[in-house]
This record gives C-alpha cells, structure tokens and sequence, in this order.
C-alpha cells in the first residue's frame, strides 16, 4: 500500500517507477519506486551513500534514468528542462553559487528566467536574511551563501522545492526560524517540498511523509502518524540474548546495562495477550531518530535477532 | 615519499591532461622537423627550403608549449586574475607542509620546463643556421617570468585591479630585461657587448632569484591571512565599500531570459578576457607591431599567435565532481530552466565574440606597423606587385593600372586576407567548442587523437611520397596535376558535410533538443553567413582566380556546421548523465 493511496492525492509531484542506477557496475539506485503526493512536504532520510542525492539528480535531470521512468510535476526534466525545471526549485547542500557573482547579481539573472518570480517576496527574504545586493558571494559566509541560495530556489514560489542537505550550511538559529519557517509556507500554499537531511529532529518537525534510503533502495515510506501507528519502542530488563526469539519481528536491538531495547510492530504487540511475559516493562511512542537508527541498523547488519523481513515492513 | 617529491607528483598530475597533449605534439613536432632537416642534407630541391621548413615546423608545436610553462607545474586553485583570493590550492596551503617546499616545487619544474623548451630552439636555431640566440640567459629570464606570474596568481590581494597592475609592471620589466639579453650582441660599440651579454645574464639570474622570492612570499602571506586565503581586512572594509556603492546596488532588470544567460556568460568570462588582453594580446601587439617587420612570414606567425591566444581565451575550466559522474555544469544553469541548445549555443556566441575581440587586435598590429616607413615601404612594393599582377591580364584587354590602383590593391587583398585568416582561426576554434561542452576527459582526448590521425594520416602519406621523389619538376607537374582533383575534393567534402548536418539535425529533432524551426533557423544563419564571407572575399581580392564559387566552396568547407549543430547533444550529454 503506498502513501499515495492512503492520502488521497490530487496528483503527483514526483513520480518515480522502477529507477535504477549504475556507476560503474556497482548500483546507486535499485528498482527504485517512490511517489510524493502534491502538496506534501517528504522527508528522504538515509545514510551517506544510500542514494539519496543520486535520486534528487534524477528529479532535476541531472542524470538521466538508465532504466525506469522519472516524471516531474507531470513532465520528464531530461527531455523538457525549459517546462519542468520552471517549477522546481533547487537548493543543494553544496556550495555552488557563482562567487563572481553579487547577490544583486544572482537575484536579478534568477528574476529573468523564472517568469513566476515574486519581487515582493524576494526582497521580503532578502531583508530576513539580511543580504545585502551589492555584497559580493564570494566574500559572504558559509552561511549567507546559503541563505543567498535559498532565496533565489524559492523567490520563484516553485510548484516543487528540492532540498538535498540544505541546513548543512545554516547555523542553528538559520535552521530552527528560517528553513522550516520557509518549507511550511510554502507548504501551506499547497506546494510541494521534497526535503533530505540527516537532522532527522528537522525532518520529523517539518515531514508530513518520510522515506528511508538504504544501498539504492527506499527500505520504507510511511508518513509520521503511520510512524506511530505502526511502529513502537519496547524495553525490558534482563539479557537481549535471552528475550531475542520472543520478538520474531523486532529490529533496532539495544543493550545498555541491564536493560534492553527494541522497535516492534504495533499490531504485533497489541495481538500478545500479555507483554510482560515477553519481559517488556514499558511501551514508549517511537521517535524517528530511534526508527531510523533502528532500520540502519537492521539494514547494515542483520543480526540473528533482528529477523524481521524488510517485505512485511513496506508500506 | 618524500614531501618534496610528493609535492612534485601533485604538480605534475595537476596538469597532466595538458602536459600529455603537449608532450605527445611535442614529440611528433619534433620528430617531424628531424626527419626535415636530415632530408635538407641528402636532397636538394629549387624553391623548397626544408631546413626553414623544419624550423617552423619545431617552433609550431614549440610555442604552445612555451605557453603552457606559465600555467603548468602550477598548484593553481582555478580563481581568476580578478579574484581578491590567493590563486594557489587552499587545500594545499592548510596542508602541514613548509611553505619554500610549496613555492620551490612549483618554481623549479617551471624552470626546467621553460629551460628545456628553449634549449631545443636554440638547438633548432642553430641547425636551421636562422640567428645565433644567447642560450643559459632567456631561460632564466623566461622561468623568471612564469614564476612572477604564479607568485601574482598566488599573492591574496585587498583589490583584484592590484593583480592586474602588478602584470603590466612585470610585463615592462620582462620587455626592459629582453632587450636587454637579446640586445647585447647587437650593441653599437662591440667592446660593450660582452659586458653587456653578462650583465643580461647577470639581471636574469637576479629576476629568477627575486621570482622565487615572490612566490615564496606570495604563499606565506596566503596561508597566514585570517581567513586564510582573502586578504585581510577585505570582509570588513571592502563588504562596508560595497554596501555603499551605488553601482554595485543597482537592480538590472533583463528584457528576456536569453539576454541574462547572455549577460551570465558574459560576465562569469569578462575576467578570463580581460585577463587574455592583457596577458596575451597586449604583449604580442607591442612585440610585433613595434620589434617585428612587416614580411609574409611575420604576417603568417601573427595570425598563427593570435588563433592560440584566441584559443586561450576560450578555455573552459572544468570543476571535477565526483569522479565525473555528476554534471560538469555549474548546479545552478543545470537545474535552470534553459534549454540545453539555448545554453550551448549561448556560450558558443560568447565565445566568437571573445575571440573576435582577441583577433582584432591584429588591426591594431597593422596600426603599429605602419607608423615604420621601413614597412610601408615593403608594403607599397608588395601592394606595387600584386596590382602589376592583377593588372597584367587587364593590360592585355586595355586597362591601365595607375599608382593609386596599387594601394586600392594592396588594400583590398590586405584586408581579404585579414578577414579570411581571421573566419579560418574563428572557425577552427568555434568548430572544437563541442568538445569541452560534453564534460568528460576521455571523450577530449579521443577526440584529440582521432583529429590527430585524420591530419597525420594524409600528411604522413604526402611526406612518404615527397621522401621517395628525386625530380622536383615530377613533384611540380605532380602538385599541378593534383590541383585539378580540388575541385571534386571539395565537393565531396561540402556534401559530406550536409550530409552529416542533416542527420545532425534529425537526431537533435529526434532527441526533442531543439525545435524544427530553431533548425532551419540555424541552417538559414549558417548559409547566410557564408553567403556574405565569399561575396565579401570575392569582392575584395582582385584575383581572376577568385571566382565567387570557388570563395563559397571554400567557405562551405571552412566554416563549422556540422559541429555547431552537435553542440547541444553533448551538452546534453554532459548535463543529464
């Protein structure tokens, strides 16, 4: 059952069916299908080198499917860049920005190709993030460059924002009032946000939908109230090594002192008559760092005790 | 590994795309003006100069490379000269290595590059019997000279202007010294040449000193800079200067969005041009146009040297990402919503501005060259000669040539012959611009080598032919015989040509790349072009031969098209991998 199909969806904003990818032999993407609803804002989390940035280059047309099939905004980026890419905003978690440039530079050439460019907004940002145009790129921070990106990937108000690590160049105060404040604006217009990080606090505040990548492959798509719905975090006391057989579908095993930890499913603990006899002592609501390093985990290495099936795990 | 000698590795690879090409044409070069002046001494034909034909041969290939030791052996970040920021690798400068290790490296392999490549034309000189040359004094006066211009790449500056005065100071400095070293032997006083020989020698030595001593200054004051590479004081004071600045602050409000990617690819190049004006061009007018004479050679030479500098003026620097999986495009013009034929062919008239800007400077020669009397002179007897020549089969039917026709001649072929080396060097560097576009080295290189056999192949042929000939008047009656296959020559070449236009043209259709009507516009262009070149050529050369066909058919083959239709598929290429 996919997201789509429980939201309800108008329409897709990116559709993705069976991408995958290959440099040089080894894969990056595998059958990859992924389907982000129109208006949503989904998370895409995952480890360095799970494929999260090869998936974004195809969004964009950067890289062209070598098998599969890449739809945008109902167009194909590869073959119609001047459609597509018209709605879609970028920003990258490298520094990319031509240091030639001024701001007003950058501003005033992103306002001629984008015909929806939103003046007003534009300057409303450039006061927030307190840009000034005539500072040169190169001689900004880190920082202000990223701001400088972010502005001009959304000024254009896209129909489609892509943010492929983007708090990497903010500081803390940056990420808490101004990315999020962003994404959720633009979330509330009704358009859609595609967002990758690895601060996955950040995704859980801002993602209504959230999909997991591991070695080119989503492990798992779910939005945050499936997350709780589904999933929930077990601790008990005694040996992990004792208890392990009892819990076929647990994955993410932790022990510390005493006391060990695991991620089962909802309907599968709601179905035993009694946990305690499973030796679980409380039942705590799962956060989606626990999740997440629990699925990484599971997917890394799979150990004797974590036996659950990454099929019956799929949304 | 020792740090020195890895540092020396470092350098090497840096550059090793380049070093490569050059070492490989340098080799060929050379092997082929050997074999040319081994011929000289076992065979003698009239009107054929082997030995000078050797020479020029070893000085075509020389010169770029010549030209490469100023960017060689560098561990240059890839900034421009109008960048504030030190030019050296900033991952080199943090690295935990001394700083003379770092400024010597790169000095001594320039040293012995610039050395050995002067050495070889001293020795050519000498075979060829073309003029006795110092030999020990231009090396270090020439070393001396790419080691400043790295020190003023490395050197972090308050203002990038300062970068570019700091060129012109050192450029007077190196013309003072040349003429020096090169002048000593031709001082009036014979008893003052051999001091003065010494003194030159002595003065180079002292430059090539005070060049290391620059470069090891210039990459002190980089890695001891607060922010490491940009000068200080430049965020506080020159951000503040900025804000204020009405200039800087203007908004520009572009009609379409055509004209912003025009202006983008203007302006991310208008440093590189200003750069190749004041680097390469300047000092080439000033050289030809005030201590060259005017001669068919030193025209020849003059074009020559301005179709690389025009080149020069073109290359792209191409970051590497990702061991070349990802776009070579800047993210941004990647994910814009340009088309990739929009961009391509953008670039590609920003290019042919760049390099007609950089060739019209030739005028600019022909300015300087006619301010000598002794060149106007041989300019009036050779425009004297081509209009008696002209004018001989028009005498036959009557016509008189007055003394005014034969500067209107000379005028007029001058001017035709200007124009038609300059489409021909615009053409040859417009026509390889879809090569760099596709963004991937091997795909360069093969194309590099492929180009290479398919103009060695047939020249290697000729020169088999020419070493088994004995009777010049067979290879006369020869090269007579073979003029008449020109013609079908051409021909096959021109329909070739739109043979391979017309697929070029599908597949961009095909491929969605460009619309049919942006098709036929561009045919239409190209057509129109050539149609104006040869009625221009033709109505200038005052040559019976000259017919309007054989100018158009010339201009078919000379002038790219094929190769600019296939700009946007490898742009394409290069940005949806």
């Amino acid at each position: 059952m996919s997201i789509l199909h429980e939201i309800g969806s108008s329409g897709l904003a990116v559709d993705l069916q069976n991408l995958s990818r290959r440099f040089r032999g080894e894969y990056a993407l595998h059958d990859v299908s992924l389907q982000i609803p129109t208006g949503s804002v989904f998370g895409l989390v995952g480890l360095n080198g799970a494929g999260k940035t090869t998936l974004i280059r195809h969004i964009i047309g950067a890289y062209k499917a070598q098998h599969g099939r890449v739809v945008v905004l109902g167009g194909d980026p590869v073959l119609q860049p001047q459609v597509v890419l018209k709605k879609v905003g970028y920003l990258t978690e490298e520094d990319s920005l031509p240091r030639w440039m001024r701001v007003g530079d950058l501003i005033d050439f992103t306002r001629a190709i984008y015909p929806t460019w939103d003046e007003v907004y534009a300057k409303q940002l450039c006061e927030q993030f307190e840009l000034i145009r005539s500072s040169s790129l190169i001689a900004l921070s880190k920082g202000q460059r990223a701001r400088a990106g972010l502005l001009v990937a959304i000024a254009h108000r896209p129909e489609l924002l892509v943010l492929d690590e983007p708090s990497s160049g903010l500081d803390p105060v940056a990420r808490g009032d101004i990315l999020e404040a962003i994404i959720r604006t633009i979330s509330d217009d009704g358009r859609t946000v595609l967002f990758s990080s690895h601060l996955l606090d950040e995704v859980e505040r801002v993602c209504d939908c959230i999909a997991m990548m591991h070695e080119g492959q989503i492990v798992e798509s779910l939005t945050t109230e499936q997350l709780q719905d589904r999933y929930c975090e077990v601790i008990g006391a005694g040996a992990m090594a004792e208890v392990a057989a009892r819990f076929p579908q647990a994955f993410g095993w932790r022990q510390s002192g005493t006391e060990w930890s695991t991620v089962v499913g909802c309907d599968w603990l709601n179905q035993q008559v009694d946990s305690r006899q499973l030796g679980v002592i409380e039942r705590r609501e799962i956060s989606l760092e626990r999740w997440f390093m629990a699925r990484a985990g599971e997917s890394k290495q799979k150990s004797p005790v974590a036996v659950g099936t990454e099929g019956d795990n799929h949304v | 590994m020792s740090e020195s000698f890895a540092l020396m590795k470092l350098s090497v690879l840096h550059h090793r795309r380049l070093l490569l090409v050059l070492l490989v044409t340098l080799a060929i070069g050379q092997a082929i003006a050997a074999t040319l002046f081994v011929m000289s001494g076992m065979v003698h034909w009239p009107g054929v100069d082997l030995l000078a034909t050797g020479v020029f041969c070893s000085f075509f290939v020389l010169l770029p490379a010549a030209f490469a030791g100023a960017l060689a052996f560098d561990f240059s970040h890839g900034s421009d000269m109008n960048s504030i920021e030190s030019g050296c690798s900033h991952w080199l400068l943090r690295a935990p290595l001394a700083t003379w290790k770092i400024a010597l490296v790169p000095a001594v392999l320039k040293t012995v590059w610039i050395s050995a490549i002067w050495l070889i034309v001293g020795l050519v000189m000498r075979i060829g019997g073309v003029v006795s040359i110092p030999t020990f004094a231009p090396c270090f006066m020439l070393s001396a000279g790419v080691i400043s211009l790295s020190a003023l790449t490395w050197v972090p500056l308050q203002k990038s202007w300062y970068r570019l005065g700091g060129l012109g100071l050192l450029l007077i400095l190196l013309y003072a010294l040349a003429a020096l070293v090169f002048g000593a032997a031709y001082a009036e006083n014979e008893a003052w040449r051999a001091p003065l020989g010494w003194m030159g020698l002595l003065a180079s030595i002292a430059c090539h000193a005070g060049a290391v001593a620059g470069l090891f200054s210039a990459c002190r004051r980089a890695r001891i800079q607060p922010h490491g590479v940009i000068p200080e004081g430049v965020n506080a004071l020159t951000q503040m200067k900025e804000r204020h600045s009405e200039l800087a602050a203007r908004v520009r409000f572009f009609s379409s969005p055509q004209l912003a990617l025009l202006w983008h690819e203007f302006a991310k190049r208008r440093a590189t041009l200003v750069g190749v004006m004041c680097w390469g061009a300047m000092p080439i007018v000033l050289l030809f146009g005030l201590f060259v004479s005017v001669s068919p050679v030193s025209l020849f030479l003059l074009f020559l040297v301005f179709a690389y500098v025009a080149g020069f003026s073109v290359v792209v620097k191409r970051p590497r990402i990702d061991g070349g999986s990802a776009s070579t495009l800047p993210i941004y013009v990647l994910a814009s919503p340009f088309t990739s034929a929009r961009l391509a062919w953008t670039s590609l008239i920003v290019s042919l501005v760049m390099v007609g800007v950089v060739f019209s400077c030739v005028l600019v020669v022909y300015l300087l060259w006619s301010l000598w009397p002794s060149n106007r002179h041989e300019w009036l007897q050779w425009s004297a000669q081509q209009a008696a020549y002209v004018g001989d089969p028009l005498r036959t039917q009557g016509v008189m040539i007055e003394g005014g026709d034969s500067i209107g001649a000379g005028v007029r072929i001058t001017l035709a012959i200007t124009f038609a080396a300059g489409l021909f060097f615009v053409s040859r560097i417009a026509a390889f611009q879809w090569v760099p576009l596709a963004g991937r080295t091997w795909f360069e290189l093969l194309v590099v080598l492929v180009s290479l056999a398919l103009t060695m192949a047939p020249f290697s042929y000729f020169l088999h032919w020419f070493m088994l000939q004995r009777d010049w008047d067979h290879v006369r009656q020869s090269f007579y015989e073979s003029l008449t296959w020109l013609p079908s020559i051409v021909i096959l070449c021109i329909v070739l040509k739109l043979f391979a236009s017309l697929v070029c043209s599908y597949t961009l259709w095909h491929k969605k790349l460009v619309s049919l009507p942006n098709i036929v516009l561009v045919h239409g262009l190209w057509w129109s072009l050539v149609i104006l070149a040869a009625s221009l050529v033709t109505a200038l050369l005052p040559y019976p031969q000259a017919t309007w066909v054989t100018c158009a058919g010339a201009t078919i083959v000379v002038v790219p098209l094929v190769r600019i239709l296939a700009m946007p598929l490898t742009l394409a290429w290069n940005r949806h991998r």
